[in-house]
């Protein structure tokens, strides 16, 4: 079956619907670099066609990390304006909390783990939430950084906007 | 006079159907909710319309209120983000939608004998308003959509409320 991503370009500037998943063991977070671009992200990706989001999470779980996730509740909902490379993104992102089979915890090897899915490569970290880890990363969307180690326990709407509005 | 920038609606035809993101108010007043109608079709549901490219969902909301009932009304936090898949028209829809509850003006026209109680008009189309009781059984017999927000708009929930919902003999991929 043909798959179409929920990522298409607008009067040249791009809309993008993703899924993510925070996994959190043992005080940090699983997190994901992809082919050495400079930036990390949480483990997702964008949502297709037809898809329901908390589908589309588990199908990119077992793509990226290559196991199976429990999904938990949806933790935030996120409208994110932001430039990237020269393009300006309206993104929509949904965080589910996810579980990973018991013996998926930081072991102290870094990375955790490298996949490989649709010719890209997915170095995988576990980030300590309370040390300087979390500074140090180029995590996005940018306000992941402040959020994560202080999660909401319901649902949250996060409007995240760098755009210059003057 | 400078030109006005352009203006991009998201809505997307892809092989399978059409991706499309909306924004809409949830107006309640004495067990009643305010719905519309383009004069041309039989369903009602609720005023707002489609996000364009680059507006957050608060603002296509208070932009959608000005340009259908021509007054401001003053817009909550989010109360329910729905995901759904449904046909309409022999066409698929994979639709994201946020509602906001919104207050307007106490002069806003409010009547309860099901006769409409505003006309507007939204580019080509003519718009009809009225009030509906909020039970679900009321609902169903105006053919208010979507179906999913039966038995929730007269309890909104104070935290947001994600609901995925897929129509009859639909499947999610």
């Amino acid at each position: 079956m043909t798959r179409h991503m929920l990522s298409f370009p607008i009067g040249g500037q791009r809309f993008n619907y993703r899924v993510a998943a925070v996994i959190i063991v043992d005080g940090h977070v699983l997190i994901c670099d992809e082919n050495d671009d400079g930036f990390s992200m949480l483990p997702g990706g964008r949502v297709e066609m037809g898809e329901a989001s908390a589908l589309s999470l588990v199908r990119e779980i077992d793509e990226e990390i290559g196991l199976p996730g429990v999904l938990g509740p949806l933790l935030l909902t996120s409208e994110s304006f932001y430039r990237r490379f020269d393009q300006d993104f309206h993104e929509l992102g949904l965080f589910y909390r996810v579980s990973l089979p018991a013996d998926a915890r930081p072991n102290g090897q870094s990375p955790w783990r490298v996949t490989y899915d649709e010719g890209s490569e997915h170095r995988f970290h576990w980030v300590a939430l309370d040390g300087d880890g979390m500074t140090q990363l180029n995590l996005k969307p940018d306000w992941l950084r402040e959020v994560l180690p202080r999660l909401p326990d319901q649902l949250t709407h996060i409007v995240y906007d760098e755009r210059d509005n003057g | 006079m400078a030109e006005a920038p352009a203006r991009h609606m998201i809505a997307y035809d892809l092989a399978p159907g059409r991706f499309s993101f909306r924004a809409g108010a949830i107006i309640l007043r004495d067990g009643h909710v305010l719905a519309t109608r383009t004069t041309t079709e039989t369903i009602w549901y609720l005023p707002g319309g489609r996000v364009e490219w680059g507006e957050s969902t608060r603002v296509a909301v208070q932009r959608e209120i000005v340009e259908e009932l021509g007054m401001s009304g003053e817009v909550g936090e989010l109360a329910i983000m729905l995901e759904s898949f449904f046909t309409y028209r022999d066409k698929r829809f994979h639709e994201l939608a946020y509602y906001y509850p919104v207050t307007l003006p106490d002069d806003f026209p409010f009547r309860t004998d099901g006769e409409v109680c505003h006309r507007g008009r939204d580019g080509e189309v003519d718009l009809e308003f009225k009030w509906l009781r909020t039970d679900a059984e009321s609902l169903r017999a105006n053919d208010f959509k979507p179906e999913a927000l039966y038995g929730v708009l007269y309890d909104l929930p104070v935290v947001p409320r994600h609901v995925i919902w897929v129509g009859d003999g639909e499947e999610s991929a």
